[in-house]
This record gives structure tokens, sequence and C-alpha cells, in this order.
């Protein structure tokens, strides 16, 4: 089986609206949080659509390198 | 073709008789039934059995048929009787109301059990303005379409709204409460003049706060049979939930949960900045939370029931029952919620919505899903909110999570499902599951992760999927993760048997992170890449019960022990005759050559 390294980003999103100092606009999203890398050990490298369905928080920028030990 | 016993009569010279003329019925039919009945208002339905069939029939109050299955007494059957053709029956209790059906015809028996939307809600009798005891909301006039809170014991209230409105709030009921569930409060719309449209443009339309206990709310139906009270939102402002039931608020008294709730006939509209149309939360604080519910068992929203509703449109999902927060899957770094149990959910036909179809969220149990269908899910192709039905960490509870006689039409995940947190019993049965959305995305189909438990010590989850119909167009139709490369000691106890499977083919099932399948069942399932060849009665219009007797879906069966008194019965209804693999067990076909 092989393994994977998977890199991402969590999207993050405010309770209340805050002003986006570099746009100076009313905005709900907040900057992403780079989140640990996970390894993920199975025959095929996993899409883009697969990590979604296994993180169940929003996440985006998705990195999917193969470990090779 | 002449039969012998005519030959006979033919030499002696007797008239011809011809076989008896069939009267044209396939299976057992039940025509001109009214899913929403009236207490103390009589109605009636029409069975009909082929010729030279006998029929007895029962209409049987569905919580006593559980309770009787779980042990807990007798089934209450209100009537019976042994013929076809129009039955009537006055109701005298509210209620879900079963209707079983057996036709005979020497020695051979067939029944048809039909429950929730193919059955009958009895709800209560309607009334109008005027009405001695009946407090009138007009919504033309200013104040009405807005947020009441109530005190004390209003035991038998009657509400009446009429004239369609808008409105920059909302319609709030708070700590409105029955203390006796035959004589509850309720909600009745004006029925005259076609449906009532209540409108709102900014952040809900209907709210259902704490305290609301034996609360019916009922939009009826026209005689064309459309919901008689539409929930509509409007306006360019980002909007909040269709409607909010939060059951417990931020409140942290058990005695204010909100219990018994009926949400009846009613069709709710969105916009794509429209959040989820029915949003059900119970309290997840300090001081109330799963873990205050199991040790002092006290909390929990029992009696929950959204019925025979439509959905349209919206931005997320169509309804979200149970608390979910951000870190509830896998190990919470906060409260999960406190229980819904007993929850009936069934009848719901949804069209085209951003997020997830069904979202059953955190910590629903003991609870029946039955005859929804999801249509056109996930249109804002958010890639993690795009399932037809999705099951939360915490779901299940002692006796179970039952989603049973569904169809998923459409959308581009077909199923997902998140252990931990005490999640477990999920039984899966007599579902048609289709998923036509095909991109480059590779979408999966049926998902299942696996986190370890947090809440209770469960470490084998009962997690099965039999006699269904799953029609992947790609990719894998079952996934298994576990949540981790290690450390992951719960399993889940996967039974995956009886099922009719046309996939493309691919590794089934595929298991990612070292799942532990050493207590895995899965056999006995029909699976094929050719739908065409599988002997469906009509693949190409999606008719997925067996041809005839000759049919592919007809073979060996694999046994399992009845977790739910209508796992052995079809997506139709019929009591399994012989064995078969799919959600269709093709009774008709059967009953024809009896």
């Amino acid at each position: 089986m092989k393994k994977w390294k998977v890199t991402f980003e969590v999207i993050h999103m405010a309770t209340e609206p805050w002003i986006d100092e570099a746009t100076g606009k009313i905005t709900w999203r907040l900057p992403n949080i780079p989140a640990d890398p996970i390894e993920i050990h199975a025959d095929e490298k996993p899409t883009e659509q697969q990590i979604h369905n296994f993180i169940s928080q929003k996440i985006e920028n998705i990195q999917i390198e193969e470990i090779i030990e | 073709m002449i039969y012998a016993n005519q030959h006979r009569r033919i030499k002696k010279g007797v008239l011809f008789q011809p076989p008896p003329t069939s009267n044209g019925v396939e299976g057992i039919q039940v025509t001109g039934l009214d899913a929403t009945w009236r207490k103390g208002v009589a109605n009636n339905f029409i069975i009909a059995v082929p010729t030279g069939f006998s029929c007895a029939y029962e209409i049987i109050e569905h919580e006593s048929y559980i309770q009787e299955f779980l042990g807990n007494g007798s089934r209450n059957v209100v009537k019976s009787g042994s013929s076809s053709g129009s039955i009537s029956h006055t109701f005298t209790a509210l209620g879900l109301y079963d209707i079983k059906i057996t036709a005979t015809k020497g020695a051979q028996t067939f029944e048809r059990y039909l429950v929730m939307d193919e059955a009958i809600t009895c709800s209560f009798a309607p009334y109008t303005s005027g009405t001695a005891g009946v407090t009138t909301y007009d919504l033309a006039v200013a104040g009405s379409f807005s947020y009441h809170s109530f005190s004390g014991d209003n035991t038998g209230k009657k509400f009446f709204i009429t004239n369609s409105g808008s409105t920059a709030g909302y319609f709030g009921v708070e700590g409105l409460y029955s203390t006796d569930p035959e004589n509850p409060c309720t909600f009745w719309v004006d029925q005259s003049a076609g449906p009532i449209t209540m409108t709102g443009t900014v952040s809900y339309v209907w709210r259902f706060n704490r305290g609301c206990r034996n609360v019916w709310l009922d939009g009826g139906r026209s005689t064309s049979g459309d919901p008689g009270l539409n929930l509509v939102f409007s306006g360019a402002t980002n909007h909040a939930q269709t409607m909010y039931v939060e059951a417990g608020d931020s409140g942290t008294v058990a005695s204010t949960i909100s219990q018994n709730l009926w949400i009846l006939n009613i069709k709710f509209v969105g916009l794509s900045n429209s959040s989820v149309h029915i949003k059900v939360d119970t309290p997840a604080n300090a001081s109330l939370n799963y873990n205050t519910w199991q040790s002092d068992g006290l909390g929990a929203f029992t009696g929950l029931h959204i019925g025979n509703c439509e959905f349209h449109n919206g931005a997320d999902e169509i309804i979200y029952v149970g608390y979910v927060g951000d870190f509830a899957h896998g190990t919470p770094t906060a409260y999960i919620s406190v229980p819904i149990i007993g929850a009936r959910i069934y009848g719901l036909k949804t069209f085209d919505n951003g997020g997830d179809g069904l979202q059953m969220g955190a910590a629903l149990m003991n609870t029946e899903i039955c005859g929804c269908e999801v249509t056109n899910c996930g249109t804002r192709n958010d890639p993690s909110h795009k399932n037809q039905f999705q099951f939360s960490s915490g779901d299940g509870g002692d006796w179970g999570i039952f989603f049973y006689r569904n169809k998923g039409i459409s959308g581009p995940n077909m199923m997902s499902g998140f252990t931990g947190a005490a999640g477990r019993n999920w039984y899966i049965f007599a579902n048609e599951l289709n998923n036509p959305t095909q991109d480059s995305n590779g979408h999966t189909n049926i998902f299942w992760r696996i986190d370890n438990n947090t809440l209770g010590g469960f470490n084998n989850l009962k997690t099965q999927f039999v006699h269904n119909t799953i029609v992947p167009i790609e990719n894998k139709p079952l996934e298994v993760w576990n949540a981790a490369t290690s450390g992951i000691t719960t399993v889940i106890d996967l039974t995956f048997i009886n099922n009719a499977m046309i996939d493309d083919g691919g590794t089934f099932p595929y298991t990612v992170n070292s799942v532990n399948t050493s207590t895995w069942t899965i056999s006995n399932n029909h699976r094929s890449t050719n739908g065409a060849t599988s002997g469906f009665k009509d693949w190409t219009n999606k008719d997925y019960r067996p041809a005839d007797l000759s049919s592919a879906l007809f073979g060996a069966n694999t046994s399992f022990t009845m977790a739910h008194p209508l796992m052995g019965h079809d997506r139709n209804g019929y009591k399994k005759v012989n064995n078969v693999r799919g959600c269709y067990f093709g009774v008709e076909e059967i009953m024809k050559a009896a």
C-alpha cells in the first residue's frame, strides 16, 4: 500500500462580519489556517474530491505527494 | 387457450366457460389515499387486488408497531377487515398510522405494509377564523407576522393564519406548550383561497424557539395536492434558515427543551443566498450536552416529526437535524449536542439545493427516515457539502437510525457517514440510490469515515446496507477510510448484503488507512457494470423492479437479524417472498404466477 502526504488549508469563517483591511470590504471570511499535513495509506493516489470527503471541515489548496521511503 | 375442464364441458355439450376476466390489477394496490387525515373526520381509501385473491387489512398505530417489535407491548390495530374496495375510518387519536394488507390465493399469502408518507398521518381537525378559542394571525395586519412569546399552559390553543404576508423579521414561536399530546397547540392556515405564502426578506421565515411542546404546524393540502403553506425567502440580503428549530436555545435548563413537534405539509422555497431550509439544534454547552444527558438522561429532544413537505432551491442543505460543531467528528474539542431521540422524518421531496440534501446531524437517535427523495442537490458544487444523504457523528443510539424506502435521484455524492461521538447502529435498507452526476472530480458514491468513538466506549459499530439498489454512474460504490493511518481502534461491523449494484466495476469496497475488515459480511450482492442485462423491468427509465421471474436479480440471499420490523419488506412495502437482490422484491410478478 502506498503512502501519501496531504497538505491543505482550512477555510476560516468569522462568526461576525469584519473589515478586510486590505480591501476595506466587509467580509465573513478570515485568512486560511494551514493545517498539519496528514498521511494517507492507499493503493491509489487520492483525488482532491476524496480528501474533501475525508476532511469534514471546509478546506482548499490541497497538495498530494507520494511518500517515497 | 382452452383448458382441460373446458374441453370436457365442450365434449358434453355444455356452454363454453371462459376463464375469469382479469381486473387488470397488479400486486396489491391502494388508491385514493390522502397522506394527512383529520382527527374525528371520516376519510377513506381503496384497496384492489388481482382477480382470484382474497384480501385482509389492518390499520395500525405506527409507534405501537415499533414498540411491539422491541418487545414493549402489542400493536394497536385501530381498524381491520377482510375486504377490498373502499375502506373508511374515523381516527380518534393523533399520530402516524400504517396500513397492512394481505392478499391470499390458495396457500399463498402476500403482504404489503405501507408506512409514513405512503400511509396516514392523523393531524388535528381543521377550524376557521372566528371560532371560539381561535387566535387569528392575519398576515396583512401589522404585527401578526412577528415574534410571539407565550407563557403558561396553553393546552389546546388554536392559531389560524390567513392572508399572505412579508416581513423583514420572522414568525417566531417561543414557550408555547400543551400538557396533553392529544390536545396540542395547533397552527392551521386558511385553505379558502389557495396556499398562504409567508415571505421573509432577511433572517428567517419561521422560528420555533425553546419550550415548544406538543405543538403542530400543518399547512394542509389544496385540492390539487399542493401544500397549503409556502415559506419563502426573497430579497438580496443573506438569509439564515427558512425554519429554525432552536429546541433548547443556549439555555441550560433541561425542562425547556422542545418536545413532540410536528411540521407537516409545507412548501419551502429558498434563494441562492439562503441557508438551510430546516435546521434543528439542541443545546451543546457546559450544562447541557451529550455527556450530561448520558449521566442524567435529561434534556433530549423527543418526538420531532417532519413530514410530507417540499423543498425548492436554497444555497445550503435541505434539512440539518442535529447540531454539528466544527470539531464534532473525531476528537471533539467542543461539546456534543444533547441528542434528538425518536424523530420521524418522512415524505420530504427536495429539488435543486446548493449543499447536502438531507443531513442527519449529530446525535440523531432511534430515528426513522423514510420515503424521502432528493433531486439535484449540491448545485453550489462546494467540494465537501454535496451529498444526497449525510450522516454525522453520534447518530444511532441504542436502537439505531433507520434509513429506508428513500430515493436519491441526483447529486454529486450519494451518501457519506462519520462515526465518532458514540455513533452506531446504522441500518440502511430498501432504498433506491442513484447518482447520474458525472464529471472529472471522481465523485465518491458512498463514503464512510471511521473515527474513534470519544463518548460511550462503543467500538464495534453496526453499519448495515441490506436490500438496496445502488446505481452510481462512476467511481467507487463504497469507500471506507480510517480517520488516521494508526491509532483507530473503532471497527465498523459492516454488513453489505442482498443489494443490487450497477457501477464501474472497480475495487469494492475500497478501503484506505488499513481499515479492519475482520468483522465484515459482504455477500450475495448483484453487481454488474451493465444495467441493461441485469433483469430490471426498465433500465432506461429507472424502473428497477425485477422484469419477470427469470430476472438476474433473483438469487441467493444472506440472512440477517431484523433490527427494524420492516427490514424484510421492499421499497414499495412488499414483504419478501423469494430470494432477490435489490430494493424491489418482484412480488407483483410472483403474484401473477400464483
